[in-house]
């Protein structure tokens, strides 16, 4: 079964998600003095740390335009800040961009509600009735392990080109990995807990309602970050090779057009979708899960 | 359930298997379930294409599947697009693994490197990598050059971004230690942040197992004219649909392997550490 | 005999680079300790102590005065002395036996000498026998054993000891203080104790050091004349706990700054 119960590996997974999920380690005992025994974090002065980001970041963006202009690239090829800035503004200001961007949120938006709606109670009667789970558990592992690309074909053959079958892609990776994602949150109640219900005679229902969601809670909300991920690939994947419309089919556009700007704002904006989703998916996380002991 | 010795010494003898068989089973039990589950799921999809459920157009039964594979597999194109796949897909991730963990490890080391490094890799991190795919065409064309670097992009990123953490999370009380003891900085590098990293790589590594599969399938489907993801464009292309089911079939059993090989590692590595620390 | 450990007027003061506020953590703190003497320093939570130690270790630069190792300063690059840890922290992925060999292995020592030279220093803590075992298979008590014999593998001039009992249970402390004493007087090392609890620095020392609440200052040196060796039994007794009063009147006493700003409350 795939290791969501695992605490370095679900920490490893929602790293991956998302950057802002590493909290620095803390040891120090003053603030802001040099302290040999704190970790290597801290005894970086950690608020340094942004002004070197900035100038890196300045730094690249600067160099790229610089060569772009002087011809060391080939701005065919490689576009330049500036470019991909005004190609920004021009989708922008145009319609087509827009029906696009619409095209692209819808789909994505329904596949993943879908998914979410039909995952989650799966998950966690697949997880509670043991035995449901076992049954199921060869094809979890089977589909888990299956890039969600393979089915592209598939659902256009299904499908069609339309809207249907971005959604249904979109819905299948997050489907299955808030499924599994789940399961293992619901595997993982500790027994204990259990017993303590048990002993004062609670029912099941009532045990489901006060310790298993909430214990499950934060297994479900990294699943649906790493889902968002997923998620984000799919619906890319499927505008681009198997549609007629959407922010990935653009994509596709520029690319055959060699218009390497347009390309980069595209994927410029799959990139603030993905990061956006997993920044609001872990401020809920952090809010839910309040209770939880800091790693 | 103790056998009466009363009994009849046939009947003991049945109820004495029957006894030990329950008991086996309810051993095996998961393993019996998830047997149960896959026969009777291809059971229950054979009679939904027989009876006509399903169109055979859509989906192939299992039974033609079967009779595909064979037949394929005689052929001289589904073997030699395995072996494709697999070639692309192990280069690419061994060149992912060798480039992305010593950037990750200087990442996390170096306060200079790291300040350099993270913004990068985390954006790239974040970034859909399936994205960039038609800028690569552009920059590097079709062909196995492009299909290679291409499952290089997505493997490389979990390796550096996950070791980089894993360096930087070394436990400062061992740190502690190692600096009481005066132990110069590649002592502490070797025995202390290295193996604590490990638990990080692994995950990397089982991360990045699954998305260079992802990303060779994606080259495949559109920068080459071999391999599996070929074999899947063609299908598609052609409406051949038991052949399409036989790829993703075959894409299927290659993840699934790449992933419990992943698992038997990180279990080997778990010797010293049974219980995950937080 | 010159003493092995000097401290002289030892003072730590952190200041914010950013407020300019500054803290005292130590103030004028001389201390010495003779050769294969046993010199406890008590005090309440937060006083210092650690951090003395940490300066006596060579980790921390103190803001004034010096510490010196059979006069060669610490902050010098010879690492003679050998420091327990509060927390075990055993590397996991190595066994007991490289463990214990590590310290020597920091210094440069080939990892197949220290480990020879650290089996016996495992049987000195009674752990013979669990040489190829790994920490997580280990109890509290035995982990803190590894961390003894890790800091006496180093054949260190003197053995630095940062309450190191303080993670364990009240029994299983009780059964290390005892088994200390043992290995302390088979292997006849300097020690330098560091604990908040009395009755253990009463029990273990040649000499106490009370120190007082931030900024930690000497407050007393008391002798222990218990003849030693010396059972848990004497706990109990008279002169035992007369010293610990005296100690405990000490650390309450005008002199000691106020307990309640420093948290402490961890009895003793």
């Amino acid at each position: 079964m795939a290791n969501a119960s695992h605490e370095k590996s679900s920490a490893g997974t929602s790293v991956i998600a998302d950057a802002s999920a590493v909290a620095p380690a803390t040891g120090v005992n003053l603030p802001g003095v040099r302290n040999v025994s704190d970790s290597i974090w801290t005894r970086w002065g950690f608020t340094d740390q942004r002004i070197y980001v900035a100038a890196s970041v300045i730094g690249f963006l600067t160099l790229w335009e610089v060569a772009s202009r002087l011809g060391w690239i080939r701005p065919l090829f490689f576009s330049s800040p500036t470019a991909v800035f005004d190609a920004a503004v021009r989708e922008v200001t145009g319609a087509d961009f827009w029906y696009d961007l619409r095209i692209s949120l819808f789909e994505f938006s329904v596949g993943f509600s879908l998914a979410i709606v039909a995952s989650i109670p799966l998950g966690l009667m697949f997880g509670w009735f043991r035995r449901l789970g076992h049954f199921f558990d060869p094809w979890l592992r089977f589909f888990y392990a299956t890039p969600r690309i393979t089915y592209i074909p598939l659902l256009v053959l299904w499908f069609g080109l339309g809207l249907e079958s971005k959604m249904a892609l979109v819905f299948a990776g997050p489907f299955i990995t808030i499924l599994v994602g789940t399961l293992e949150g619901v595997r993982t109640v500790p027994t204990t807990y259990l017993d303590v219900a048990r002993s004062f005679g609670a029912g099941q229902f009532h045990f489901f309602k006060s310790v298993l969601l909430p214990t499950t809670v934060p297994f479900i909300l990294a699943a649906m970050r790493l889902a968002v991920g997923i998620g984000i690939v799919a619906i890319v994947l499927g505008e681009m090779y198997a549609s007629q419309a959407g922010i990935g089919h653009m994509l596709m556009t520029a690319a055959n057009n060699l218009q390497a700007d347009r390309v980069l704002f595209a994927v410029l904006l799959f990139t603030l979708l993905g990061v956006g989703l997993s920044k609001i998916l872990l401020a809920i996380e952090n809010r839910v899960a309040e209770w939880k002991p800091q790693g | 359930m103790a056998v009466s010795e009363t009994h009849a010494p046939a009947t003991a003898s049945v109820d004495a298997f029957g006894t030990r068989l329950l008991r086996w089973m309810r051993k095996r039990e998961r393993v019996l379930l998830g047997f149960l589950g896959v026969v009777s799921l291809i059971a229950f999809w054979e009679l939904a294409v027989v009876a006509g459920w399903i169109r055979s157009s859509m989906m192939s039964s299992p039974t033609i599947i079967y009779e595909r594979i064979i037949t394929e597999l005689g052929g001289d194109r589904l073997l030699p697009s395995l072996g494709v796949t697999l070639r692309a897909y192990l280069i690419g991730l061994g060149i992912a693994t060798v480039v992305g963990i010593p950037i990750g490890f200087i990442g996390g080391w170096s306060k200079r490197a790291s300040y350099l490094l993270e913004p990068w890799l985390a954006a790239l991190n974040a970034t859909p990598t399936v994205a960039i795919v038609p800028l690569i065409l552009i920059w590097l064309g079709i062909g196995q050059t492009s299909k290679v670097f291409i499952v290089f992009l997505f493997a490389v990123f979990p390796y550096a971004f996950n070791t980089m953490v894993g360096v930087r999370q070394s436990e400062a009380e061992f740190l502690d230690v190692a600096r009481s003891f005066g132990a110069t900085e590649p002592k502490v590098i070797k025995s202390i942040v290295l193996p604590g990293a490990v638990p990080y790589m692994m995950t990397a590594a089982r991360l990045a197992v699954g998305r260079a599969l992802i990303g060779v399938v994606v080259a495949e489907l559109v920068a080459s004219n071999t391999g599996l993801g070929f074999l899947i464009s063609i299908a598609s292309g052609t409406f051949d649909t038991s052949l399409l089911m036989v790829s993703v079939f075959f894409v299927g059993v290659f993840g699934l392997t790449m992933t419990e090989v992943m698992k038997a590692i990180e279990r080997q590595f778990d010797r010293w550490r049974p219980e995950p620390t937080s | 005999m010159p003493p092995v450990l000097m401290a002289d007027a030892v003072g730590m003061e952190y200041v914010h680079p950013r407020t300019g506020r500054s803290v005292v953590a130590i103030e004028d703190f001389s201390v010495e300790v003779e050769p294969q003497q046993f010199v406890t320093i008590v005090g309440p939570s937060g006083c210092g102590k650690s951090t003395f130690l940490k300066i006596a270790n060579g980790l921390l630069r103190p803001t004034a005065g010096s510490v010196t190792i059979h006069g060669e300063d610490v902050q010098s690059g010879r690492r003679s002395r050998g420091t327990v840890f509060q927390d075990a922290s055993l590397l996991p992925w190595y066994t007991v036996l490289r463990n214990a060999a590590y310290g020597l292995e920091c210094q440069g020592v080939r990892r197949q000498e220290a480990e020879e030279r650290a089996r016996p220093v495992l049987e000195l803590v009674g752990l013979t026998g669990f040489e190829d075992a790994h920490p997580h298979e280990l109890s509290g008590g035995m982990r803190q054993r590894v961390n003894v014999a890790r800091a006496l593998t180093i054949d260190p001039e003197i053995l630095l000891m940062d309450e190191p009992f303080a993670s364990l249970d009240a029994q299983t402390r009780e059964f290390m203080q005892s088994e200390l004493l043992g290995i302390w007087s088979k292997s006849s090392k300097t020690v330098l104790f560091v604990t908040h609890q009395i009755d253990e620095a009463v029990y273990l020392s040649d000499r106490v050091l009370v120190m007082s609440a931030r900024p930690g200052r000497l407050i007393a040196d008391i002798t222990v004349d218990i003849p030693r060796p010396r059972d848990l039994r004497i706990k109990r007794e008279p002169k035992f706990v007369e010293l610990v009063a005296q100690v405990w009147d000490l650390l309450h006493g005008p002199a000691s700054g106020s307990l309640e700003t420093t948290g402490a409350g961890h009895g003793g």
